[in-house]
């Protein structure tokens, strides 16, 4: 366990080191989420409503989003890991009596906090401003199961492109999945327009994917959109289950191939 | 001298960078501002270097070797100093300076990865402006001399360190550079391709008339491509002149390394010569030039259970700790 | 004059090179040709959904109709194809210098800011050009521009502004990517550029704000990217907006490139 925590301290330290990253990275976010409130106040120019969204609920929505994006996916997972493994680092990795897998995790898990603390700090501060216009219940439950999505969406979100990470194994270079992935994801998590406003078939589809979990049931749990029952976090631990399975088998198939190599 | 090719005066190079110290609280402070330190890389160096001289720069790792091809072949301009090759500032930068030499550096590659190292010589015609004629018997001629015909077809990726460097050296020639500078070029290599690569520079700076300066931490190098050498260490020039000079003038001796079968006592070997390391399986002794084929037979037809005899040279940072002890 | 010529051909001809050569490297990847297509084509459904939906309660975009705000998406798409195809590589300098072989385009007798721009020719990237294109000609064949010749005349000048634009958006791009000469790690600073370079998809109208207007048509000049050259195809002619589409193409061009040269001074003068 030890030697997980240095790993993570060596994460959190790094991430301070790289002072720039950090600031340019919030800004961005902040400019995306500043796009975004000026695309819907566009929209809602004469005001009425989207499906079921007045424009204050579209713009916290948004603000949900860019939270859950900032915890969950503030990290390159796909493409760091498709470098080693294309690199040939893994050969290090492999000799050391790490777990790889738990490594690249804790790895990875150090950026999260430090991100998830600044996140919060601005999300809060969003909220306060928005809180006036809008009836917003707060209560221990909603934020509470919010926080606990938020950390389910992190783990899936970590899990999806670890998998994509590793398909370097058999696609020699991991930028175009990448990419893919990541555009359709964002669009099926409801990163880019809310869930209940796109057509239900497409909605049908998407009870199928882990991805909905990830940026449209949380915040809408916190909004009270959604009521809170059991299914909201059984489903999703049940995906992670899935998903850290598969990427183990994954990672043990293409680790016969990569050795096929000769490394 | 009016005829050198390469003229350098009291050129200086001095380096700033941060430093930081480790652990989480330094990070922290780190955030807010950094400490710049001084490095003095080359310092006040001179000499002139002659048309078709091949010319030895060795010195310990660090030396300033480096530093100072840069600065010649314009990647670096001097904090003071001057310096012109062919006539020209080499950190202006001319196209007509660059169309003029070339840089090979060891280790770092110029061609193309995935792709046959032919597509890179095309690029590189095209942007050196050759002359069709021309491109096309220069390549031939090298690609002969250096016996890499079955070579420049396949991708760089799957070619062996040697055959990279080869081709790179190839890649660096066709524009029929008047200056060649060579930056550790058999570093990393086995020793058959390195003795190639010795044997193509030797003929190609005979026949061209390049004006060759070749950088190197082996001894070995210097020994057989270079007659004039310039030996650099912490950044100033300590000597400059004949190799054979260098070595009668600091009596540079011979190092043999004797592997043996069994353990051997130290009493018995001590008579072949000064004994630099000893540890039962193995000897490492210094002897006198003049006196290395008889020390060397003479071990190997005595009794002793000699299993293996590598002969080679001083290391050159204790060739320069000679020269400074010399001098003081 | 000869020797400018001289200098033109030799430019172009390694120009093409470099994106023969591109093209040949991507070959060596096959399958990633086919994801990425899937990638490019994803990006633009999803937008159009978007844009779909938005229209499905509203009927008018910050004073765009759905199609002239397809037609901006489009142009956004083509010139964000442009810059993949022709100079991808600029993401790739910081690398370049930290490695070290940054060296070759100082030592090479050709502009480096060219070299370095078109040093990665990707020419399979132009799917997004193609699928940028299809999606505006979908979008014209739903407006009424006039008869054949004005459309025609319309067409030109709008590809016109549409290249001032992808000007614009290289000099940006390099501009940014020129930090690298200072910090290592100029990742964050790229993302934050794509993440503003990303805004330039919706209608620049979106930004009421007094401040944030003038900002967007000057000092970061997202307007003239995809609006302008958009608005003059769909809602006609504003000799004001072609004007300073040239004026601001030109200026970014030139301080862009002043500001590469300054970071080569730099660099060769303090690194190592």
């Amino acid at each position: 366990m030890k030697k997980y925590l240095a790993v993570l301290k060596n994460s959190f330290q790094a991430n301070l080191i790289y002072r720039f990253n950090f600031f340019f990275y919030f800004l961005s976010q902040f400019i995306s989420f500043g796009i975004l409130f000026y695309i819907w106040t566009s929209i809602y120019y004469q005001g009425g409503k989207i499906g079921s969204y007045e424009l204050a609920d579209m713009i916290f929505y948004y603000l949900g989003a860019i939270f859950i994006g900032v915890v969950a996916k503030g990290m390159d997972v796909a493409w760091q890991i498709g470098d080693e493994i294309r690199m040939g680092q893994l050969n290090a990795f492999l000799l050391t009596p790490i777990n790889y897998f738990w490594r690249k995790f804790f790895s990875f898990f150090g950026g999260m906090v430090f991100r998830s603390f600044v996140a919060s700090l601005l999300f809060i501060t969003g909220l306060y401003f928005l809180a006036e216009k809008f009836n917003f219940q707060f209560s221990l439950a909603k934020i509470s199961s919010f926080l606990f999505l938020v950390f389910l969406s992190y783990l899936l979100n970590w899990l999806i492109f670890y998998i994509v990470g590793i398909s370097t194994f058999w696609f020699g270079f991991v930028w175009a999945l990448n990419y893919s992935v990541q555009v359709t994801a964002n669009f099926l998590e409801g990163g880019l327009i809310p869930l209940d406003l796109l057509p239900s078939w497409l909605n049908m589809l998407n009870n199928f994917l882990p991805f909905k979990y990830i940026i449209f049931v949380p915040v809408s749990i916190f909004t009270g959109r959604l009521e809170i029952t059991w299914s909201i976090f059984i489903i999703p631990l049940v995906w992670v289950l899935f998903l850290y399975l598969l990427a183990k088998l994954l990672f043990k198939v293409g680790l016969k191939k990569y050795e096929g190599f000769g490394g | 001298m009016e005829n050198s090719i390469i003229s350098v005066k009291n050129l200086n190079k001095t380096y700033k960078y941060s430093s930081k110290k480790a652990g989480l609280f330094e990070s922290a402070k780190h955030l807010f501002r950094s400490d710049d330190k001084i490095t003095e890389a080359v310092r006040e160096i001179n000499f002139e270097i002659g048309a078709g001289e091949f010319v030895g720069f060795i010195g310990p790792n660090g030396a300033g070797k480096t530093t100072t091809l840069k600065m010649l072949s314009g990647i670096l301009t001097p904090t003071s100093g001057q310096a012109l090759v062919l006539g020209y500032k080499p950190w202006e930068r001319k196209a007509e300076y660059q169309k003029q030499f070339a840089l090979v550096m060891g280790q770092k590659n110029q061609l193309w990865w995935d792709l046959p190292p032919i597509e890179s010589f095309v690029l590189h015609r095209e942007i050196y402006e050759i002359e069709k004629s021309s491109f096309e018997k220069n390549l031939e001629e090298l690609v002969k001399l250096l016996k890499v015909e079955n070579v420049v077809e396949k991708p760089v990726r799957q070619l062996s360190l040697g055959e990279r460097m080869k081709c790179e050296l190839i890649n660096a020639l066709l524009h029929d550079p008047k200056v060649l500078f060579l930056d550790e070029p058999t570093i990393g290599l086995d020793v058959v391709a390195q003795k190639n690569i010795r044997d193509f520079l030797i003929k190609y700076n005979q026949e061209k008339k390049t004006t060759i300066i070749l950088t190197s931490h082996y001894m070995r190098d210097i020994l057989q491509l270079c007659s004039r050498v310039v030996v650099i260490n912490l950044g100033k020039i300590v000597y400059d002149g004949l190799l054979e000079d260098l070595t009668i003038a600091y009596a540079l001796e011979k190092i043999i390394t004797v592997y043996f079968e069994r353990e051997v006592s130290r009493r018995e070997l001590e008579v072949f010569g000064e004994i630099d390391q000893f540890d039962g399986f193995k000897v490492v002794i210094k002897v006198p030039r003049e006196k290395l084929k008889e020390t060397a037979v003479n071990i190997l037809s005595s009794n002793l259970p000699v299993e293996d005899i590598d002969i080679g040279e001083e290391e050159i940072e204790k060739i320069v700790r000679h020269i400074f002890a010399k001098k003081n | 004059m000869k020797v400018l010529a001289a200098k033109t051909k030799k430019y172009w001809r390694v120009f093409l090179l470099l994106q023969h050569v591109g093209l040949m490297n991507r070959m060596a990847y096959r399958i990633n040709f086919f994801i990425a297509f899937f990638a490019v084509l994803s990006n633009m459904v999803f937008t159009i959904i978007f844009l779909r939906v938005i229209f499905g309660f509203v009927n008018n975009f910050s004073g765009w109709g759905y199609y002239q705000a397809l037609v901006v998406a489009a142009t956004f798409m083509i010139i964000d194809g442009l810059l993949w195809v022709l100079c991808s590589y600029l993401g790739s300098i910081s690398n370049h210098i930290k490695n070290g072989s940054f060296d070759r385009f100082l030592v090479s007798p050709i502009d480096s800011q060219f070299f370095i721009s078109f040093w990665r020719g990707d020419s399979e990237d132009s799917v997004r050009i193609i699928t940028g294109m299809a999606l505006l000609f979908y979008a014209i064949g739903h407006l009424s521009l006039g008869g054949e010749v004005l459309l025609f005349g319309k067409l030109f000048l709008y590809l016109i502004l549409l290249f001032n634009g992808f000007l614009i958006a290289y000099s940006i791009f390099l501009f940014l990517r020129t930090f690298s000469f200072w910090f290592i790690d100029v990742n964050s600073l790229s993302g934050l550029g794509n993440s503003l370079f990303n805004a330039a998809k919706y209608p620049a109208t979106i930004f009421r704000h007094k401040i944030t207007r003038i900002i967007i048509f000057s000092v970061l000049p997202l307007a003239f990217l995809a609006t302008v050259p958009a608005k003059i195809l769909t809602y006609g002619f504003d000799w004001i907006l072609v004007a300073s589409s040239f004026l601001v193409a030109g200026i970014f061009l030139w301080m862009s490139r002043r500001f590469w040269l300054w970071g080569i001074k730099k660099y060769t003068s303090a690194s190592g």
